[in-house]
C-alpha cells in the first residue's frame, strides 16, 4: 500500500455501514478523514502487514476488503473488514489465511484480534480457522480470537536463503 | 437438563401453567369485564372507571378505529401516553379491533419516534396532547393516516375534566403548541364510534399483540413480536407465582412504572386485569410526594417498581406514615434491587420486596424470588412455572451449577422474533426454541439464578437500558466532535449513569452544548450525566480498536 492509495481506501471506508464501522473500530466513525486513512495506508513494513482486496471496475481498482496485523513482540494483533454487500462469501477467510501465512513466515508465535461478542460472523470465521475464543479485559462485550501460529517450513527456508544472500553481499 | 428449581417452589405454586385459558388478550378483557362489571377497574388522579365503563369506552373506540379509520386486523396502532385512563381504553380497543399495538415512550425525541413509527409501519397513533408536538414533527415522514389526540382530563367527569384540561394547558403550560392536520380528539372519536357497529375480529394466540421496541443486544431498536399467546402465558405464569397470596376481585395494584414498558404492561395491567383488580395508574412517578399522596388514599395490596423508585419512596419523610397493612407484594425488576433497599422496605412496610428478572423478548418475566419469604437473596430467584433456564457456554453447551455463562430461556412467553429482522432474530434464538438473553450469570444449588454481568454492552439507568453506541452516534454527529465513547459509571441514585468521553475538533465545544444536543435527540434517561473532554485521541489498540477499559482506567 502506498500513500497514493489513500483516496481510494477512504472512499471505500466511507461506504461502510455503521455496523461494519463499529465492528472494525468499536466506536462510531462519522467520517474517515485524510488523517485517519493516512495512518492506515502508511504501513511500516518492519512491524506491519496489510492486505487489500480490489475489484476491477471499468479499469478502476476499488478496495472492497482488507486486513492487517501489527507486530507486538513475538505476537501480533490482526483486524479485518469486508464491504457490507460482499460479506459471507469467503473473502474474510482468505484475508485471514493470508495474514496467518505472513505472520508465520515472519516467525511470529501468536496472532490475536479483539472482536465484539455480537459479531457472530467473525467469531465463527475465527473458530473455523482454529482460533480460540477467549474473554477479554474489556468486559463481556468484547472477546479475543487467538491462536498459535504454525512454524512454516517455506518461511524457514526463505529466511535461510535471505541470510545466505546477506552474507554473500557482505562478502 | 434437570429442573432442580421446582423442588424449591413455595407450596401452592404449580410447576406448569395452562396457557390455553384464553384465546387472546381481548378474551381476557371480555371475561373480566363480564365477571367484575361493577367493580372499579382503573383509577387516575381521583377518578375511577369501573369494568363496565371501560368495556363501553373500548367498544366505542374499537368501532371508530375499525369503521371510521378502516383499520383491519394486523394493522399497527401506536400509543404514546403515560399512565392515564386513556391508555387501557385505547389498548383494549386496539385488541378488540384486532390491531397490533406499538408502545411509544411519550418522552421520545422526534428522531426516536420517527424510527419507531417507520419501522413498525404504524397507520394510526393515539397521543396525549402534551406530546403531540413530537408527533407533528415526524408524522409526514411516516405511514400514519390517523392521529387521535387526547387531553389529560378527557375521561374525567365533565366539569373536573374541563378544569383539568384548562389548568394543564394554560396554568401549568404543559402542552407545547401543536397543529396536526386532520387530528381528531378522542372525545370525537368515541362519539363517532358509539354510532358504529363493531364487527367482531376473531383472534388466536398466534396473532401478534405487540411490537415492543427494544435495543436488543446491539442498540438498533427492533420490535419484539409478542403474540397474544406470549402475553397470556406470562400473565398466567405471574398469576401462578402470586396465586397463593392473591384473591380475585379485591386486589388494588399501584402502577407507577410506565405501561409503555413491558414490565408494567404485563405485570400490572394484564395480570391484574385477569384478577379483576383495581389498578391505580400513576402518571408521573418522578413526583415522589405526589405518589406518596396517592398511596395514602388507597389500601393497596401490590406495587411494582424499580430499585430507584423504592429507594426514593423510602427517603420520603411521609412514606413511613402510610398504612401499608394491606400490602402483600412489592415487585422489583429492571435493575438489581439493593440489599439495603430491600431490607428497609420490609422494615417500613412489613411486606417483602421481591426481585424478578425478565426481558422484552420474553414478555417479559422469566424468574422471580418466591413470595413465601421476605429474605433478601441477592438473586433474581427461581425460573417461573413452564419456564426453563439454562446457563450455557459460548458454544451453547450447558454448564454445571455455579459456573458463569450466558442465560438461555425457553418457554411459552418467548417472543416470535424481531419484526422484519430475521437476521437479528437468528442471532438470539436457537432452532430448538431457546432465547439467548445476553445476560451472564449462574444457577446456585437451589436453582436460583444470580446475574453477574451483561454480554450486551449496555448501561442500565434506573432500569432503563441505554446502549453506548446510540449515545456515541448522537454525540459524534456534532460537527465539533471527532470521537466519543460512552461508558457506564456507578450512580448512587440510578444504579448507573451515562458518561461520555469526547475528543473535540473545536475546543470551544462545552459540556452544556453536548448535553443540550443529546437532549434534542435522546430520551432523558439516555442523556449523559457526565461529559469528559480528552485532548488526545481515544486510546486504541495497535490496529485501531477503541478499548473502553483504557478509557475507564484513565
Amino acid at each position: 500500500m502506498h500513500a497514493d492509495d489513500a483516496e481510494a481506501v477512504k472512499n471505500s471506508l466511507n461506504q461502510l455501514s455503521p455496523t461494519a464501522r463499529r465492528y472494525r473500530f468499536f466506536t462510531p466513525v462519522k467520517e474517515f478523514t485524510d488523517e485517519m486513512v493516512g495512518r492506515l495506508v502508511d504501513v511500516d513494513p518492519a512491524k506491519e502487514f496489510a492486505v487489500v482486496v480490489l475489484r476491477s471496475d471499468d479499469g478502476q481498482e476499488i478496495p472492497i476488503a482488507g486486513g492487517r496485523f501489527v507486530v507486538e513482540g513475538r505476537d501480533c494483533e490482526f483486524s479485518l473488514v469486508v464491504g457490507d454487500s460482499l460479506q459471507g462469501q469467503g473473502i474474510g477467510r482468505r484475508i485471514l489465511k493470508a495474514l496467518m501465512y505472513e505472520a508465520s513466515r515472519r516467525g511470529l508465535n501468536k496472532i490475536m484480534g479483539y472482536v465484539l461478542t455480537e459479531n457472530l460472523a467473525m467469531i465463527a470465521l475465527g473458530q473455523s480457522l482454529k482460533f480460540k475464543l477467549l474473554d477479554s479485559d474489556e468486559g463481556p462485550s468484547v472477546q479475543c480470537l487467538a491462536r498459535q501460529l504454525p512454524r512454516l517450513h517455506v518461511g524457514f527456508l526463505e529466511k535461510m536463503v535471505r541470510r545466505l544472500r546477506n552474507r554473500q553481499l557482505k562478502i | 437438563m434437570k429442573k432442580i428449581w421446582l423442588q424449591h417452589y413455595p407450596a401452592g405454586v404449580p410447576h406448569e401453567v395452562d396457557t390455553a385459558t384464553y384465546a387472546s388478550i381481548a378474551d381476557v378483557f371480555a371475561q373480566s369485564c363480564q365477571r367484575y362489571h361493577d367493580r372499579p377497574a382503573f383509577s387516575s388522579l381521583g377518578t375511577t372507571l369501573d369494568y363496565e365503563e371501560v368495556e363501553r369506552l373500548t367498544r366505542n373506540f374499537a368501532a371508530y378505529l375499525q369503521q371510521h379509520c378502516g383499520l383491519v386486523k394486523g394493522d399497527r396502532l401506536a400509543i404514546m401516553m403515560p399512565n392515564v385512563l386513556q391508555y387501557p381504553v385505547v389498548l383494549f380497543a386496539a385488541f378488540r379491533a384486532g390491531l397490533i399495538v406499538v408502545n411509544c415512550n411519550p418522552l421520545y425525541t422526534p428522531r426516536e419516534l420517527e424510527h419507531q413509527l417507520k419501522d413498525s409501519g404504524a397507520k394510526a397513533i393515539v397521543v396525549l396532547e402534551n406530546f403531540a408536538r413530537t408527533v407533528q414533527d415526524v408524522v409526514n415522514k411516516t405511514a400514519i393516516k390517523t392521529v387521535v389526540t387526547t387531553q389529560l382530563g378527557d375521561l374525567f367527569p365533565p366539569i373536573k375534566g374541563l378544569l383539568t384540561n384548562l389548568v394543564i394547558k394554560y396554568k401549568k403550560k404543559m402542552v407545547p403548541s401543536w397543529q396536526i392536520e386532520g387530528a381528531v380528539s378522542i372525545k370525537a372519536a368515541l362519539a363517532n364510534g358509539a354510532k358504529q357497529i363493531l364487527d367482531p375480529v376473531p383472534l388466536t394466540q398466534d396473532d401478534i399483540a405487540f411490537l415492543q421496541y427494544t435495543g436488543g443486544t446491539t442498540g438498533v431498536p427492533k420490535g419484539a413480536m409478542l403474540s397474544h399467546g406470549n402475553m397470556i402465558a406470562n400473565l398466567e405464569q405471574i398469576s401462578a407465582w402470586i396465586g397463593p397470596e392473591f384473591k380475585e376481585g379485591v386486589e388494588i395494584v399501584v402502577t407507577p412504572l410506565p405501561l409503555y414498558h413491558v414490565f408494567a404492561l404485563t405485570a400490572n395491567l394484564l395480570t391484574f386485569l385477569k384478577w379483576g383488580a383495581r389498578n391505580v395508574l400513576i402518571a408521573n412517578p418522578r413526583d415522589i410526594p405526589g405518589l406518596v399522596g396517592e398511596l395514602a388514599k388507597v389500601p393497596f395490596t401490590a406495587i411494582t417498581g424499580v430499585n430507584t423508585l423504592f429507594a426514593a419512596l423510602l427517603r420520603d419523610p411521609d412514606f413511613k406514615n402510610i398504612d401499608t397493612r394491606a400490602l402483600k407484594l412489592a415487585f422489583g425488576g429492571g435493575m438489581p434491587v439493593q440489599r439495603a433497599v430491600a431490607e428497609q422496605w420490609v422494615a417500613v412496610t412489613g411486606a417483602g420486596l421481591i426481585e424478578g428478572y425478565g426481558l422484552t423478548e420474553a414478555a417479559p418475566l422469566v424468574a422471580g424470588n418466591p413470595l413465601d419469604s421476605n429474605l433478601y437473596t441477592g438473586t433474581v430467584g427461581l425460573p417461573f412455572p413452564s419456564t426453563e433456564i439454562c446457563i450455557c457456554s459460548e458454544s451453547g453447551s450447558e454448564l454445571p451449577l455455579g459456573e458463569v455463562g450466558e442465560v438461555y430461556v425457553r418457554g411459552p412467553q418467548v417472543m416470535q422474533g424481531y419484526w422484519q429482522k430475521p437476521d437479528e432474530t437468528e442471532k438470539v434464538m436457537t432452532a430448538d426454541g431457546w432465547l439467548r438473553t445476553g445476560d451472564m450469570g449462574f444457577m446456585d444449588d437451589n436453582g436460583r439464578v444470580k446475574l453477574t454481568d451483561r454480554k450486551k454492552d449496555m448501561i442500565v439507568v434506573s432500569g432503563f437500558k441505554v446502549f453506548p453506541n446510540e449515545v456515541e452516534e448522537v454525540v459524534v454527529a456534532l460537527d465539533a466532535v471527532l470521537e466519543a465513547a460512552a461508558i457506564g459509571v456507578p450512580d448512587e441514585y440510578s444504579g448507573e449513569a451515562v458518561m461520555v468521553v469526547v475528543v473535540r475538533l473545536d475546543p470551544a465545544l462545552t459540556a452544556e452544548h453536548v448535553i443540550a444536543h443529546c437532549r434534542s435527540q435522546l430520551t432523558g434517561y439516555k442523556v449523559p450525566r457526565h461529559v469528559v473532554f480528552r485532548d488526545e485521541p481515544l486510546p486504541k489498540t495497535p490496529v485501531g480498536k477503541v478499548l473502553r477499559r483504557l478509557i475507564r482506567s484513565e
